[in-house]
This record gives structure tokens, sequence and C-alpha cells, in this order.
């Protein structure tokens, strides 16, 4: 990506790491997942990997770090879908962007979409990638999938597996990737994410953010609907959420906003951005061309 | 003689083994063929290549477009005997209009039975098709079809405009996407005597209990057979309307199950608010997806 700048914005005393080839309004915004200091491997700007390369052929790409991973900042404040939701409004305005599209992977999805409810007049369009955390919670069984990643955890083998583990093929996680994870849990930022996530009480701050984020969401779905264009993305063999949890986060969705697409992508996992670069890239910048359209139009 | 719509490229005429047969072609580039739904002989509808109006010219920028009318259908002649009335004589004529175009290697789009269309001359002739593209096709997927419980009897006279309009309101999500233009060219269709005949055969000679259905029926069989075989072996997308009553999502979804089992290129995409005909009710989400989808499948150095 060598095309791609770098740029720490200082933010509310939380420096917030930005990548981005050009900085446009209407830019598309990647916004990686994880649960920082409990997921077992990284997650940060570096996740994108060449899907944000081949993007950025055609479009403006602004890529952003939330609080608790890679080079950005801790907060413990920020350590909620709440905070996480604020982060991103706080980046946006700060880089002057209006109707950007949002691409949220994993956890991410449920902040941006409630952002793009709160704040129509700043978002375009949402994306949502591969997230378990936006489907309803239902009485599910407990998943194993990630439950013991083999020790020291965060060392470079530890989230090898990890990454493995939530994949459909391994052959997306090269060396580089690993090494980048590793880099992020070496961060100050990860060293005290992990220790907030040790307290308890702090964890099921963490834990309880997301239920009400989810809540809320399923409410302004219901009611209202989500005001801008969405589109939910999917690995067909997701080890974390399956096919049948894509589809009714789609009808959720899809409920009031007439704009609303969903898509399978075959023989990926939880990282399909990753392992179908290319039919990952079409299906967003296809989406992307037709809300642009109409926002121009 | 239908109207010439100014959404349409100008129409052409192939003699395709005996089968005089109405085309429509624009556009340079990789060849998308389009193959619409339906079949000769139905009373209250009557698809013709115009259902293809909100796409064709749009793609025609990027790629060379074309769509014909399938034998006994639109303006193409009827099948040359009643043995003919069949599946089988509709792909048959299909891969030779295709050969008697001298196209290349082509992206195959079909639509509700021309999707089964599509697929059995991906099945049957691999090496004429470049990537297949399925669109709500209740005849290609397996499980139960409900065509008949939203649209049987028309509250209409069988065969007018009203009850054309009918039955297209019902297949669509908005009623409104039903536009005058297209019930001009269904309705005109309806009203040719070289249809009424088909209709004639089909209803009172009862060849479609006779001889169109069963044959169809054993035909399904074998494709959905050869699919789950694996046979199926060129890049694959299927767009489903989200609301779709004719065809609902899950019969989409386990036909994209099949064909994914054995293909990594395949593609699933759904459009909200969209029934059976999602390329005319929300065409610029649906050009968008196939653009790319032709782009990226183009021949070696993006040549068709």
């Amino acid at each position: 990506m060598s095309a791609v700048q770098h740029q720490a914005l200082p933010l509310e005393g939380t420096v917030t790491a930005v990548w981005y080839n050009r900085i446009a309004r209407d830019a598309i915004v990647l916004i990686h997942g994880g649960q920082p200091g409990l997921l077992p491997y990284c997650s940060g700007a570096h996740i994108w990997g060449f899907s944000a390369t081949r993007l950025m052929e055609s479009a403006a790409v602004i890529m952003l770090e939330l609080p608790g991973t890679g080079t950005t900042g801790f907060s413990a404040d920020g350590l909620t879908l709440d905070g996480w939701k604020n982060h991103i409004r706080t980046v946006l305005q700060q880089l002057g962007t209006e109707n950007v599209h949002l691409v949220a992977h994993d956890t991410a999805a449920l902040p941006a979409l409630l952002l793009a409810h709160d704040h129509p007049h700043m978002i375009r369009a949402v994306t949502v990638v591969s997230s378990v955390a936006a489907t309803p919670t239902g009485d599910g069984v407990e998943k194993f999938v990630l439950a013991y990643p083999p020790t020291p955890l965060w060392s470079a083998s530890s989230q090898r597996w990890a990454l493995e583990q939530v994949s459909y093929a391994h052959h997306h996680v090269d060396d580089e990737l690993v090494a980048a994870c590793v880099r992020s849990s070496e961060a100050p930022a990860h060293a005290r994410a992990v220790a907030h996530m040790a307290d308890p009480a702090r964890r099921l701050q963490w834990v309880s953010s997301i239920s009400r984020a989810k809540s809320r969401l399923f409410q302004v779905c219901r009611e209202s609907g989500i005001p801008v264009p969405v589109q939910v993305v999917w690995g067909t063999h997701d080890p974390l959420g399956t096919v049948d949890q894509a589809v009714w986060s789609y009808r959720i969705l899809a409920q009031r906003q007439p704009l609303a697409q969903f898509h399978l992508i075959n023989r990926a996992g939880a990282l399909p951005f990753r392992e179908e670069v290319e039919a990952f890239c079409r299906v967003l910048l296809a989406f992307d061309d037709v809300t642009a359209h109409r926002m121009r139009g | 003689m239908l109207a010439s719509f100014a959404s349409m490229p100008e129409g052409r005429w192939l003699n395709v083994d005996g089968i005089q047969t109405r085309y429509y072609d624009a556009g340079e580039g990789a060849p998308i063929v389009f193959i619409y739904g339906g079949n000769f002989g139905m009373k209250d509808s009557a698809s013709t290549a115009h259902t293809w109006s909100c796409n064709l010219m749009p793609l025609a920028h990027r790629f060379r477009v074309v769509a014909f009318d399938k034998l006994g259908q639109g303006l193409t002649s009827n099948p040359k005997c009643d043995d003919d009335y069949t599946m089988q004589a509709v792909v048959d004529h299909a891969v030779a209009f295709i050969q008697a175009l001298g196209l290349p290697p082509v992206h195959l789009v079909g639509h509700s039975r021309g999707g089964f269309v599509a697929a059995r001359i991906a099945l049957e002739h691999p090496s004429m098709v470049r990537t297949l593209t399925v669109v709500n096709s209740g005849t290609l997927s397996p499980g139960v079809g409900t065509n008949e419980v939203v649209l049987s009897n028309p509250p209409y006279p069988a065969g007018s405009r009203e009850a054309a309009r009918w039955v297209y309101e019902n297949y669509c999500y908005s009623p409104a996407a039903v536009t005058d233009d297209w019930i001009d060219a269904v309705y005109e269709t309806l009203q040719s005597p070289k249809y009424q005949e088909s209709v004639r055969k089909m209803t009172i000679e009862g060849l479609a209990e006779r001889v169109f259905l069963p044959q169809l029926a054993r035909q399904k069989r074998e494709t959905l057979q050869w699919i789950d075989e694996g046979r199926l072996q060129r890049p694959v997308q299927i767009f489903w309307g989200f609301n779709d009553r004719t065809a609902v999502l899950e019969r989409g979804l386990e036909l994209f199950r099949m064909v994914s089992r054995h293909q990594r290129a395949v593609q699933f995409h759904v459009i909200n608010q969209s029934g059976h005909f999602p390329f005319r009710e929300h065409p610029d989400q649906f050009n968008a997806l196939l653009a790319d989808f032709v782009a990226a499948h183009a021949g070696p150095g993006g040549k068709p």
C-alpha cells in the first residue's frame, strides 16, 4: 500500500491513527472490528489488506482505528460501543468528510449503523461485513471457535491460530498480516485494553454496551429504519455466524430501508474481504456507485 | 406489429433453422445475452425482449448486449410442430440463435424460466458460455413454486390488458414498477394471431399438460441432478428480489448452496423492495452489479 498516507489525529486527548490515499468528502471509510483486550487476534486498519489497496485504485479510501487498537490511544470511556460511535463521529468531523460510505466489520457495524441513524447527513451508505454483533442473540448456542487460543496470548503463533480459526482457508493468513497483528498487540493501547478487560466490571460494561446497541438498532429498524442505504456482506463459511443469521440481519435492516442489498461471498469465513478480495471489492464498489449516483442525482 | 420502444435498440430479424427470430443487438465488447422468462401460450402474460428495456441501453455503453424473443414468444415464430412445444426446443433454439450470431463465449443472463434455459445452455454447451447470471428463477430452483398461488385466475377477462397488468403487478413489489410501455409490449404480443395460436395449442389442445410440463419436469430433475454433481462449471451469480412471492428467497438460497458447493466463483445478491423482476424494479442496482461481474470475468486482456 505504497500510496497510503498516515496521520495521527489528536482527538480529545486520544491520538487516533488514520490511513488514506485521499481524503474526499464522500470517501469510503473502512472501520475494523474486534474486541480490544478480548479477541485473540488484534484487528486494526491492517486487517483490510489487499482489499484496501484494490479499493484505492478507484476510490478515495480512509481507514481509521478504534480506541484500544494499534497506535490509536486508549481511553476507558472509549471502550464501549457508544464510545466507538462517538470516536468515529469525531474522526469524520475532524477530517471534514460528508456523505461517506462506512464499511464496518464485525462489532464496528453496530456503532456505524447507529451513527448513520443519529447523523444521516454525515453518511451516505453503510456496508455491514460479517457482523454477528448486529444479528439477533436469540437463545443461541455457545460457540467454541475462539475458546482456547494457544498461549502465550497474542504471540505470533496464537494470533495466526485465531485468524485461521475464523477463516474458510488459511492462505490469506500470511506473515505480513501476522506481523501487523503482533505489532498492534505490542502497542501500549493493547496492554491497557487487556488490563481494562481483565476487570470483570469493566468487561461487563463492554458486553452490556453491545447488548444495548443491538437493542437500539432493532428498535430503530422496526420504527423509523436506518435512513441511508445499507447492505450486508457475509462469507458463506463464516465459523462465527451462519448464513441464516446473515439473512436475519438483512431482514431486520431491510424492513424500512428501500435500498438494501444482501450478498454472499462464496468460500469465505469471517474475513471475506481478505479471502475473496475481488468478489468483495466488486460488490462494494457497485453499491458505492449506486449510492454516490443517487446522492449526486 | 410491436410499437417501437425508444429504450430498446432497433429490432432485427434472423432466420434460425427456419424460425424467424426477433432480436435486439447494441454496443461493443464482451457479449451479454439476455433470456427472459415465461413460455409460449400463457393466456394472461407474455414476456418479450422488451422485458430488458431498462438494462440493454445502459449496459451497451460498455458491452455488446443481445436480447431475443424465445421460440414462440414475442415476435419469434412458433414451434414448427406440436412435439416442439417443449423447454428443450426453446433451449435448442436459443443455442442455434447464439451460434448463428457467431458470438464468442457469452455472458448469459436468464430470468425466471429464462434462468433455466440459460443454465441448460451452460450445462449442455459450456464452451459457448463465459458466465451465468440467474435472476429469480423458480424454474431452476429446488422447492415449491408458488406462481399459481399468487397469479391464478386474475379478476379480469382472460387475455385482457387489465389481466396482464394485474399479473405483473402481483409479480412486482410495487405496482408503480409496471409501466405502460411494458404492458403495451405484453398486450400487443397477447393479441397477435401467432401468439393466440400458441395459447390455443397449450390450453385447448392440452399441450401444456400433455407435452410441455411433463418434459420440463423430467428435464428439471436432470438439471438439478447435474448441478448437484458439479457440472455447472462457469462463474455464476444469482440475483433475487427479496419480496418475490412467486419464487421466495429460500429457493434462491437453496439454489446458491447447490451451485456454490462445487464452484468458487459464485455469488448471491438480494435486492430489497423487489419482486420477481429486480432488473426492472431496481435497474441501477442490477446493472451496476452485472457490469462489474461481466467485467471481472471478461477474457484475457478484457477481450470478450
